[in-house]
């Protein structure tokens, strides 16, 4: 179940095509699918364009992802294609035990499995010593 | 090469972030893993871990952990930490002037522990400069640096001692089941069918200790619970066996014996100069057949 909010929103019935400005949403994902492991998902952008019954759109203007899990991420902008979400520009993402940059980024939107591409440089955290 | 090992001074690996670079990044959070992609680079500390692969394995939260983190989201934030991490494909780890290459490495963090393997036809091996040792799967201990290998390969540069000899040095190559490099003891211990070869002598035994000097140099092999010695024609068993390596000779004792083309020679001890060939028996008995060593004896 997605809910969503937004400054501003344009919906045009034809095509189902959506413009929003300031946008928002949250994402309760259903249990044992791949997103459930991240909890709540919460996707906030300053623009938010898309074709809802093609699924398919661009988010841009700085983008903001964060998971009840703890998992955060940022990008200036996010393609969104059926199943996949791609970023051809900077990543910054940090969660539980793990901190990354990235210049590129490629997701399942299921959530089983979140790339980050084009080099990637940054830190894992290692279990203390007894 | 052991004498190197047993040189290097022993940091435990800090704790804190492992720093990483790859081409690629993908996180699986439901198996609890992140896998890095091409030219992967690991750096924690002075330990540097480069491969084709890498995966790197999360433990597993304990329930009270994860009821904490349902009560209070922030929690989990940070809470997860790399138990595991797993690199292949040309993997070489760096630390200090040690380098080990391998076809695998496995890095439990929590036992402080990295295991080497390869193939037979590429397997695992350490160097220290032109000091190499092989095995078949090598265990570098990070906190203590103390060295486990299953079927060691090693040369022992380091044992020539040249100083007073005009022979050139000779290699003792060593092979066995088992080696544990104990670093504070400067001791490498050898079990399980040791060989030990150098030149043309050969020793078998079911357990050697190599000791090193301050300076990584071998000082002694002590081989024990049952000694062969063979050179050319020449043979000779006892229950133990100690070579040191500045005077190059090899002294049997418990029950040592001596056979040489039909001469045998029993005593308290035998002493045995690897580079001369001399022989030397303390409260001797047996039997000699000089008719035997004619051939030699012309020869000379």
């Amino acid at each position: 179940m997605a809910r969503g909010n937004a400054e501003r929103l344009d919906y045009r019935r034809a095509g189902a095509r959506m413009e929003a400005v300031r946008g928002g949403a949250v994402i309760h994902p259903d249990p044992g699918t791949g997103v459930a492991a991240f909890g709540s998902v919460r996707f906030v952008a300053e623009r938010v364009e898309g074709e809802i019954a093609n699924r398919r759109g661009i988010a841009s203007g700085g983008v903001r992802v964060d998971t009840a899990r703890g998992d955060t991420a940022r990008t200036e902008r996010v393609f969104y294609d059926g199943d996949f979400l791609r970023s051809d520009v900077p990543v910054a993402a940090e969660g539980p035990g793990y901190r990354v940059d990235g210049r590129g980024m490629l997701a399942r939107t299921d959530g089983t499995a979140i790339q980050l591409t084009d080099g990637v440089v940054g830190q894992l955290q290692m279990e203390a010593r007894p | 090469m052991t004498g190197a090992i047993i040189l290097l001074a022993a940091t435990a690996l800090p704790s804190g972030p492992l720093d990483f670079n790859a081409r690629n990044m993908r996180i699986e959070p439901r198996e609890r893993r992140v896998l890095l992609d091409g030219d992967v680079h690991l750096t924690r500390g002075d330990l540097h871990v480069t491969g084709e692969h890498a995966i790197a394995e999360y433990a597993k939260q304990s329930a009270s952990a994860r009821k904490a983190r349902a009560r209070k989201a922030e929690a989990a934030a940070g809470g997860q930490t790399v138990e595991r991490f797993t690199v292949r494909g040309n993997v070489r780890v760096q630390r200090g002037s040690r380098t080990a290459t391998g076809e695998q490495g496995v890095v439990d963090v929590k036992g402080q522990t990295l295991v080497l393997t390869g193939t037979p036809e590429t397997p695992p091996v350490v160097r220290d400069g032109a000091e190499t040792l092989s095995g078949e799967r090598i265990l570098l201990r990070l906190d203590s640096e103390d060295v486990d290998v299953i079927r060691p390969r090693v040369v022992l540069r380091r044992s020539l001692a040249d100083e007073g000899h005009a022979a050139p040095p000779t290699p003792v190559k060593v092979e066995a089941d088992h080696l544990v490099l104990l670093q504070a003891h400067r001791l490498a211990r050898f079990t399980d069918d040791v060989v030990l070869r150098r030149g043309d002598a050969v020793a078998r035994s079911p357990r050697m200790e190599a000791r090193y000097d301050a300076d990584g140099q071998l000082t002694t092999l002590e081989l024990r619970g049952g000694v062969d010695v063979r050179q050319g024609d020449r043979r000779a068993t006892g229950e133990s066996a100690d070579y040191d390596a500045q005077a190059r000779t090899l002294v049997l004792q418990g029950d040592p014996k001596l056979y040489d083309q039909g001469d045998v020679l029993t005593g308290d001890r035998i002493d045995l100069a690897l580079d001369s060939k001399e022989v030397r028996v303390e409260r001797a008995r047996g039997r000699l057949r000089p008719e035997a060593h004619k051939r030699e004896a012309a020869a000379q």
